[in-house]
């Protein structure tokens, strides 16, 4: 049996649940089939055409069970054959589902607001619970994962740093608290001999690693003891995807070799498709394991891995966290040099995992929590209109005889089925929500690499939609059944004195009010969005093709092939049509890639040992900073000359030079890696560039220093190629000019740099997208919210408005009476809301990037946003209202 | 069950199709809806729900059986249950197709002397 998609399966699943709309009868002899032929033909169009036409296919399905439901209803008529047995409730049930929806069908406009109002804020709903139920309340996808915790470096600027992994080993030892810890470091390293060289994400792993996660294979073995002493590197564990796609899943892959980094290396296990590594997003997800193998002699200076660990039975964190602080202060005196400063912070696996993500996912609830609200009152403010029109309908059926119960009940049968029927509808919205967009969501959020919709979201939208009938329904089915008949009766049914009139006032003005404050959210995230997106990087990011190649160490051992590679690439690059500068860098702006590296300065005096200051080290090519249209300064940047026997030079940028030399006499001052006394050979500042936001566009840049390729020798460089043409269509030439140098190596993260901006922007945009939309729907359903209770108004004062016209009232005056009503529930509702937002506001401030949670333009904005469209929404019933026919209201009379 | 007279009112597109598809072959219900929509040139397209109410028309009608029969064992997916004609819907596919026929005759002989006038 051939795996099933999920998404298919949830498209099968929703069309199994609506056969329930099907006559019973017809259920009972097709259902199966329905169910089992849609499901071919699903899988079928998926397979074909991929996750639209499933949509299609899905929605066509649907649309034809109602339509046949109904057809079939139609022909058959009622049974009269039906048990006369059945119970007298079940009969006036039934009843009153008979009566509701002929009263839907009777005044369709009234049903389908409601339908669509419930609809929108129930699928959103759905859909954003499933997400919020996936990143912060399912456990996580390992055996007990509640004991496992994520351990990270601290140092003086950082509580959640990289590590030592030799301080790890010593931590792994000592904490009685850890069951395991395992300690991990992943790199990309190009995989050839299985057709395409291609470049995989590579977690080299401590063998506890599976164990602490308790992960399992699909075939073959994982690490042992065995793995943590030298001698059996080359054995490696597979992901499943990767035994899926690049090696055809083939059953006889254990004991088979491939090349590593030109390393040939034995495949031993294959993971199971369930295991997800932690704490590593979707795009750079391991596809190979390699054993960690941590000398003992290692040096303490690095920082560069990170640790996972399981407690053991009985220990708390606070346990943990004392047993590892005494560790690293025992460390810290033992090795001064390294250690002083670094300490160890654990938290629970869950929270490093989904914590940054938290605030926005909690805001996106939030938002759309208050959209359902919205979406409620406005259903009630319907509810509660018709049941005051109907009055005289209610007044006449207590006559025949209805008892006060029967009619709640009718009323309250009503609201029911709307909410159910929105409940249906808004499960389908939030099912095409998650289906159309996952990509927008995966890498966005954590862990969001598995949304579906499952029987605790279903349940989460029932209870909804039931709650939202009940409540809503209830307190309109009150009122109705509490008139006095007679009155009614005697009065023609007119309305006027019940008072619903003011609740509807009131539920104007918190609907308003509730839009306001998302509004105002929105603007802001908007505003802070238009900021970020104008800040200038520090490099001219238009027509800029960027790629990343790595050499293989045992082709290239020696520094000089290295550099030999890198210029004579840089040369064919620059000899490409339609390009004007190639350089390349080690540490690209943007890409998550940065070395804090200490140094000393020859003008000061060195400080003690150990506490030496760091910078931000690259290494770059003769044209990098023309490629990337960094400007120069001042002195001068690498050049030909700059050669590793020549004296060494290094350039540094604005920020570094204004930290050290705020006088301006940074050029011809000579720096040193590591410290003053340290073997390092002298260097010399020729230049000054620009600042580059090497962090994101909303961090400060940071001091950088960068020494010459000839004078360094890396084996991976990014290549930066300028170019009069569309960037993006140079992919093919550049990776012919790579191949043209050495055909067995890759090239990848091949960006164009708008491409990097927009990446790292890509977060925000996300969450004020989804914001902003909220913030629009909610502001379209308190418009639709003001023009109903209006309209409603001027069909209930009709009579009177015709007195007045009648008395001499101008059209004007009449249509201020109604333009005041509605204004004066909006003005109130705006002020509501902006005293509402102030608070709110407050909560999002870490997410606002260049605007104060105060800002005055957001809060002048957005209420005149909303008044204005509440103004159109109040004036086209109030122009109805001067069309009354005085004569006709005073015949009437 | 009402038995419905021999002569019959013109068939709906859909019920053509149907019958038509079976009167080629036994099939299953999506193979039914895939043969219709292949026969029709996709101008026919019969929803899932719709087919099935069609079917039951049909199967009440007297036109089409379920099948005892199943094909090879290896294309066979006992989940399914597989349709096909009765006689009687044979004569009154037949009799469909003689009445389409007459009709397409006379219109043709109509276009023809209009074409010569």
């Amino acid at each position: 049996m051939k795996a099933v998609p999920l998404t298919v399966r949830i498209a099968v699943a929703l069309f199994g649940l609506m056969t329930s709309v099907l006559p019973r009868r017809f259920r009972a002899s097709f259902g199966p089939d329905l169910r089992e032929g849609f499901a071919d033909e699903a899988l079928d169009e998926y397979r074909r055409r991929g996750r639209l036409a499933l949509l299609g296919v899905t929605l066509r399905g649907l649309a034809d069970l109602f339509s046949s439901s109904w057809q079939a209803r139609v022909e058959t008529g009622p049974r009269p054959q039906a048990s006369p047995r059945r119970s007298t409730l079940m009969t006036s049930i039934l009843q009153d589902l008979r009566y509701a929806f002929r009263t839907f069908r009777k005044q369709p406009g009234f049903a389908l607001v409601a339908l669509l109002t419930l609809s929108v804020g129930i699928g959103a709903n759905t859909a954003i619970f499933t997400v919020l139920d996936a990143a912060l309340l399912r456990p996580l996808p390992y055996p007990g994962s509640d004991r496992l915790v994520r351990v990270w470096g601290t140092n003086a600027n950082n509580r959640r740093a990289n590590l030592n992994p030799l301080d790890a080993t010593d931590w792994a030892r000592e904490v009685r608290a850890f069951e395991s810890l395992a300690v991990w470091t992943t790199r990309t390293q190009p995989l050839t001999g299985e057709g395409d060289p291609i470049v995989v994400p590579v977690a080299f792993v401590t063998p506890v690693f599976f164990e602490t996660l308790r992960a399992r294979t699909a075939i073959g073995r994982l690490f042992g003891d065995e793995h943590a002493r030298p001698g059996r590197e080359t054995e490696i564990v597979i992901s499943h995807g990767l035994w899926h796609d690049a090696l055809g899943r083939d059953p006889s892959v254990l004991g088979r070799t491939v090349r590593l980094a030109d390393v040939a290396c034995t495949i031993i296990g294959v993971l199971d498709p369930s295991f997800i590594s932690p704490g590593i997003s979707a795009s750079s997800e391991p596809q190979i394991w390699r054993p960690f193998v941590i000398e003992p002699d290692s040096s303490r200076g690095g920082h560069f891995a990170m640790a996972i660990a399981r407690l053991a039975g009985g220990a708390s964190i606070v346990d943990a966290q004392a047993q590892i602080d005494a560790v690293t202060a025992r460390l810290a005196r033992e090795y001064p040099s390294t250690n002083l400063d670094h300490g160890a912070f654990i938290e629970p696996l869950r929270e490093s995992i989904t914590g940054s993500a938290r605030t926005a996912i909690l805001m996106l609830m939030a938002a759309v929590g208050v959209v359902l609200l919205i979406a409620c009152v406005n259903v009630a403010n319907l509810l509660l209109a018709r049941a005051t029109v109907r009055q005289r309908e209610v007044a006449v059926r207590s006559a025949l005889g209805a008892t006060r119960g029967r009619v709640i009940r009718q009323m309250l049968t009503e609201s029911l089925v709307l909410a159910l029927l929105g409940g249906i509808a808004g499960v389908g919205l939030g099912v095409a929500a998650l289906i159309a967009l996952p990509a927008w969501l995966t890498g966005q959020i954590p862990l969001v690499m598995a949304t579906d919709i499952d029987a605790r979201v279903l349940a989460f939208t029932l209870l909804l939609s039931m709650t939202t009938a009940l409540v809503f329904g209830l307190l309109p089915a009150l009122q109705g059944s509490r008139w006095d008949v007679r009155t009614i009766l005697a009065a023609g049914g007119d309305a006027r004195s019940t008072g619903s009139g003011r609740a509807q006032q009131v539920f104007l003005i918190v609907e308003t009010a509730l839009a306001l404050v998302l509004l105002v959210t929105a603007t802001l995230l908007v505003r802070s969005l238009i900021r970020l997106q104008s800040v200038d990087p520090g490099f001219d990011a238009d027509r800029v093709l960027t790629f990343r190649v790595s050499l293989p160490r045992a082709r290239y051992p020696a520094t000089a092939q290295r550099i030999a590679f890198f210029t004579g690439l840089a040369d064919r690059l620059r000899a490409l049509p339609g390009v004007t500068a190639a350089g390349a860098v080690n540490m690209p702006p943007l890409t998550d890639r940065y070395s804090c590296d200490s140094f000393g300065l020859a003008d000061r005096p060195a400080p003690p040992a150990g506490e030496e200051p760091c910078t931000e080290a690259r290494v770059a090519t003769r044209g990098y900073f023309a490629a990337l249209g960094i400007p120069l300064l001042a002195g001068r940047a690498f050049t030909a000359g700059d050669t590793a026997d020549a004296p060494g030079v290094i350039v540094i940028n604005d920020a570094m030079a204004q930290k050290y030399w705020p006088d301006g006499n940074a050029l011809g001052q000579r720096f040193k890696w590591g410290c003053v006394s340290c073997g390092t050979p002298w260097l010399t500042v020729i230049g000054i560039v620009g600042n580059v936001k090497h962090f994101g566009l909303d961090a400060e840049a940071a001091g950088e220093v960068y020494t010459p390729l000839e004078q360094s020798g890396p084996l991976t460089l990014t290549m930066a190629v300028r170019t009069v043409r569309d960037p993006g269509s140079l992919a093919s030439e550049v990776r012919g000019a790579v191949g043209a140098l050495d055909p067995a190596l890759p090239i990848f993260e091949v960006f164009t740099t708008r491409q990097l901006v927009a990446q790292s922007t890509a977060v925000p945009a996300f969450r004020t997208e989804v914001l902003t939309t909220f913030a629009v729907v909610a502001l379209g359903l308190a418009v639709i919210g003001v023009y109903g209770v209006m309209a409603f108004f001027v069909a209930q004062r009709s009579h009177e408005i015709g007195v007045r016209l009648a008395l001499g009232a101008s059209p004007a005056d009449v249509r201020s009476l109604v333009v005041r009503r509605g204004m004066t529930a909006a003005a109130a509702g705006a002020l509501l809301g902006i005293a509402a937002s102030v608070p709110v506001t407050q909560l999002i401030g870490g997410l606002l990037f260049g605007v104060t949670p105060h800002d005055p333009v957001a809060y002048g904005v957005a209420p005149l946003l909303l008044l204005a469209t509440a103004l159109l929404a109040s004036y086209l019933p109030a122009s109805r209202a001067t069309r009354v026919d005085p004569l006709a209201a005073l015949r009437a009379e | 069950m009402a038995m419905r007279s021999e002569r019959h009112p013109p068939l709906k597109p859909a019920v053509l199709f149907l019958l038509v598809s079976l009167a080629a072959g036994e099939k299953h219900g999506y193979a039914l809806r895939k043969d219709v929509v292949s026969r029709s040139g996709g101008r026919v397209r019969l929803g899932p729900a719709t087919l099935y109410r069609t079917l039951a028309f049909l199967l009440e009608d007297g036109a089409i059986e379920e099948s005892g029969r199943r094909p090879v064992p290896e294309l066979d997916d006992e989940r399914r249950r597989y349709y096909r004609l009765t006689d009687r819907g044979r004569r009154m596919l037949r009799s469909e197709v003689a009445r389409l026929e007459q009709l397409a005759a006379s219109a043709r002989a109509i276009l023809v002397q209009r074409g010569k006038a």
